[in-house]
């Protein structure tokens, strides 16, 4: 295939879709409708899902704050609400920076060098909310355990089976996180240095 | 005439650009079809702000484009990677198997080239004229011309290989 008859193809694929009828009023009705959800605004479902969990999780750690007896328990109760609050206001941050991309001003360029820029950011945050989630769980066991009035040290296999299974697999889950946001960012970085070229 | 039927008759009148695109930057019929409503609600969105002083297609390539990037976040993968959807490209009533053949290695070839080239050379098979392509991308006109034939090269060499 040469160049010409990529444009031949082109050419035929434009006269293809013009004489068929794929696009109906029915569907330009439903995307002017008032209540029409971009698919879009729907990537933000799972952040807004997030934030639901993190903040039940501080609500309950507040609401039993008062059963925590041990000061010890209490700084990890503090540190772990902490950062059930700031975990979401982090993802938060990566959906307002969708939200303010201009569709119809911006260049094609420009898009492109915001979408690799805002995937950059959104893939260190995204590591330091793991290094966060991490602290988290460390934090919360030992203090949700204390709130139903129980010692750590009292529940079979804690030291010896339960701890070390749930941070090796937290571990293998953090490493095959990092390996995709790594692949990520080097796609993002490779985007912008090519755009700057 | 009020601005829904305006939309509906800038949309009809335009809706191969939109689907061009919308295949292009997917590869799935679900995909295709998301992109597509998608491409088609932004420009509802930014319509009454479009200016008549403007050329009404620099505008559609605008949103489509700026739509399609965004949609790859939503799909989480990477066009080169993934084979596409024979479905896809196959949306006519009459079969013609070179003509599909022709196409599919047309889109692929095109899906090899970096977001910023598969833009510019989209837009130089639409029969742009390097101004257009410079207003819609965001480049200068020199600019433009010396990824063109840069991108040509590529291609040139894509297909060589590919024999």
């Amino acid at each position: 295939m040469e160049l010409d008859d990529m444009k031949t193809t082109w050419e035929m694929l434009s006269k293809q879709i013009d004489n068929q009828e794929k696009l109906t009023n029915q569907l330009i009705e439903r995307v002017t409708a008032q209540n029409f959800r971009s698919t879009l605004s729907r990537i933000v479902y799972p952040e807004y899902a997030g934030a639901l969990v993190c903040y039940a999780g501080a609500a309950y750690l507040i609401w039993n704050f008062t059963r925590i007896d041990l000061w010890l328990m209490q700084i990890f109760g503090i540190v772990a609400i902490v950062l059930l609050i700031i975990l979401p206001i982090i993802s938060f941050i990566s959906v307002r920076e969708l939200k303010s991309v201009k569709f119809s001003i911006q260049s094609y360029s420009e898009t492109i060098r915001k979408y690799a820029r805002q995937k950059i950011r959104f893939q260190k945050l995204q590591t330091l909310n793991i290094a966060l989630a991490m602290i988290v769980m460390l934090t919360s066991i030992p203090v949700l355990v204390n709130i139903q009035g129980k010692e750590i040290t009292s529940i079979p296999y804690f030291w010896t089976l339960l701890f070390p299974t749930g941070i090796a697999l937290f571990f293998a889950f953090t490493f095959w996180v990092l390996r995709h946001y790594n692949n990520a960012l080097k796609e993002a970085e490779e985007v912008l240095s090519e755009i700057n070229d | 005439m009020d601005i829904k039927e305006r939309f509906t008759q800038v949309i009809k009148e335009n809706k191969g650009l939109i689907f061009k695109i919308a295949i292009l930057y997917t590869n799935s019929i679900h995909d295709r079809d998301d992109l597509y409503q998608e491409i088609v609600y932004q420009l509802w969105k930014s319509f009454p702000s479009f200016k008549e002083h403007s050329k009404l297609s620099t505008w559609m390539y605008k949103v489509a484009l700026n739509t399609a990037i965004y949609h790859l976040k939503k799909t989480k993968r990477q066009l080169a990677t993934i084979p596409i959807e024979k479905e896809v490209l196959n949306f006519g009533d009459r079969v013609d198997h070179i003509h599909e053949e022709r196409l599919e290695m047309l889109y692929e070839h095109i899906q090899r080239l970096s977001l910023l080239d598969k833009g510019i050379i989209l837009l130089w098979l639409e029969e742009n004229s390097h101004e257009e392509i410079a207003a819609i991308v965001g480049l200068s006109i020199s600019n433009v011309g010396t990824r063109l034939s840069r991108i040509r090269n590529k291609l040139k060499d894509q297909i060589a290989k590919s024999k």
